[in-house]
């Protein structure tokens, strides 16, 4: 079983780091992304709500457009991975399973995979950010961003099960990210300071993200809370992968 | 029963309000091959699937003595990973030691130079062998394939007759679905699945 889970891991990570769309993703829309944020915002100051220590925080434009651009772009990539490779895999992991191999073992080990690239991503993300714009706490940004994008990874496993075809989940990802990262933002939306904004996702990894890049603070039930959006989430997910690798009778 | 390692008796299965599958028995025996024909969209494939156990019938029983082997008619693989990691896949899934029987099969079907090209960029042709490999490599009691020379050049399809022989001499069992028989005299029975039951398919 171990070995198992070792196996769908290795290979997981394998052929998603083979999916050249993501790669070119993160190569060339990411760092361009941030380059037309940094364009298209300035130097005016700009006050953001930290929830968690009630205070407004002031920055300039240029940096919280950055964060926010980060969180949207990180998400969506890490959504559409996670969506893609459930939906190629759909028939070859109920093969699989028809052919012995163990259904936990299997699920566990594409969603560690999963956990491990969300991770891998979030430090990307966070280095290529630190090109643009210096943070105080960059572990705490990192862990931020990982709130979000595990969070992602986990609506893109349970888009790729439910929906019908690849594009709905595509189009559900991308409006959903659109979304839920613009309305954190008050560059251009007098909402973000709203109550509303605690029942979306990216609610808390944007308060980790710029308390520890901009007011040097961090609280950390905020992880706690954001990682239990990925996890509830991610049982969700689970529970659509397990019913998705159903046969009619396991294998002798 | 004992000389019987497929058994299938009054399998009945619709999809919603079409009933595709009537009442459908047959039983194999040891080292025999039988080809189960149909026009498309007769029920084969879901007849296969049933038999395989990926699929749960409405009524009836199947009941397989051994090991299967199942190769589905698209190839189900993962097309973004090698053809060496394909075989590692389904090694852990049938817990086998070794690839010898894979090797040996990969060798017969010729694309043994393909095993560390993405599955991806390959053609039609050599992703069937590799699902074929796939379906084989554990070397089965029980063989289901479907459509299994699909896209072959006829080379591959008497290398593929080649290896289906040697299976069938050892024991095996082995059904084949198609809607194209062209050899006959390769099938020790041929069935005709046909508004949902079968029956013999002398003279069709």
């Amino acid at each position: 079983m171990i070995r198992q889970v070792g196996i769908a891991l290795r290979l997981t990570l394998i052929e998603q780091a083979h999916n050249r769309f993501a790669m070119l993703l993160l190569a060339v829309y990411l760092p361009t992304w941030y380059g037309v944020i940094y364009g298209l915002t300035d130097d005016a100051s700009i006050g953001f709500q930290l929830r968690a220590f009630h205070f407004f925080v002031a920055t300039s434009q240029h940096r919280l457009g950055l964060i926010t651009g980060m969180l949207n772009a990180t998400t969506l990539i890490m959504g559409f991975v996670s969506l893609s490779a459930v939906r190629r895999s759909a028939l070859v992991d109920q093969r699989l399973v028809l052919c012995g191999y163990s259904r936990g073992a299997l699920i566990l080990g594409r969603l560690v995979a999963f956990a491990v690239a969300s991770a891998l991503l979030s430090v990307y993300a966070v280095i290529v950010l630190e090109a643009f714009t210096p943070t105080q706490l960059p572990g705490v940004v990192v862990a931020g961003v990982f709130g979000a994008v595990l969070t992602y990874a986990a609506i893109g496993v349970l888009a790729g099960v439910i929906s019908r075809g690849d594009l709905e989940g595509f189009f559900f990802i991308i409006m959903l990210s659109l979304v839920d990262t613009f309305i954190q933002n008050p560059i251009g939306n007098p909402a973000a300071n709203r109550a509303v904004v605690e029942y979306f996702p990216s609610y808390l990894p944007m308060q980790i993200v710029v308390g520890g890049a901009i007011a040097n603070r961090v609280a950390w039930w905020q992880l706690g809370g954001s990682l239990g959006w990925a996890v509830g989430l991610g049982v969700l997910g689970l529970a659509g992968f397990w019913q998705r690798t159903r046969i009619a009778r396991l294998a002798p | 029963m004992e000389d019987t390692p497929l058994s299938v008796s009054h399998v009945a299965r619709a999809f919603g309000r079409h009933q595709v599958l009537r009442g459908v028995t047959f039983a194999a025996r040891h080292g025999q091959m039988v080809g189960i024909m149909g026009e498309n969209g007769a029920g084969k494939t879901t007849l296969l699937r049933i038999m395989a156990g990926l699929l749960r019938a409405d009524r009836g029983r199947v009941h397989v003595r051994g090991r299967i082997g199942y190769c589905p008619q698209e190839p189900q693989v993962h097309f973004g990973l090698t053809v060496d990691q394909n075989l590692e896949w389904f090694r852990a899934a049938y817990r086998l030691g070794t690839l010898t029987r894979a090797e040996a099969i990969m060798d017969l079907l010729a694309f043994r130079q393909h095993r560390r090209s993405l599955v991806g960029e390959l053609s039609g042709g050599t992703r069937q062998k590799l699902n074929l490999v796939l379906a084989l490599m554990h070397d089965p009691e029980v063989l289901l394939l479907d459509e299994p020379y699909q896209g072959f050049d006829w080379e591959t399809y008497l290398r593929f007759w080649g290896i289906a022989e040697e299976s069938r001499h050892r024991g095996r069992v082995i059904v084949i679905i198609s809607h194209l028989v062209f050899e006959r005299d390769r099938f020790d029975a041929l069935l005709w699945l046909h508004d949902g039951v079968l029956s013999p398919a002398a003279g069709r």
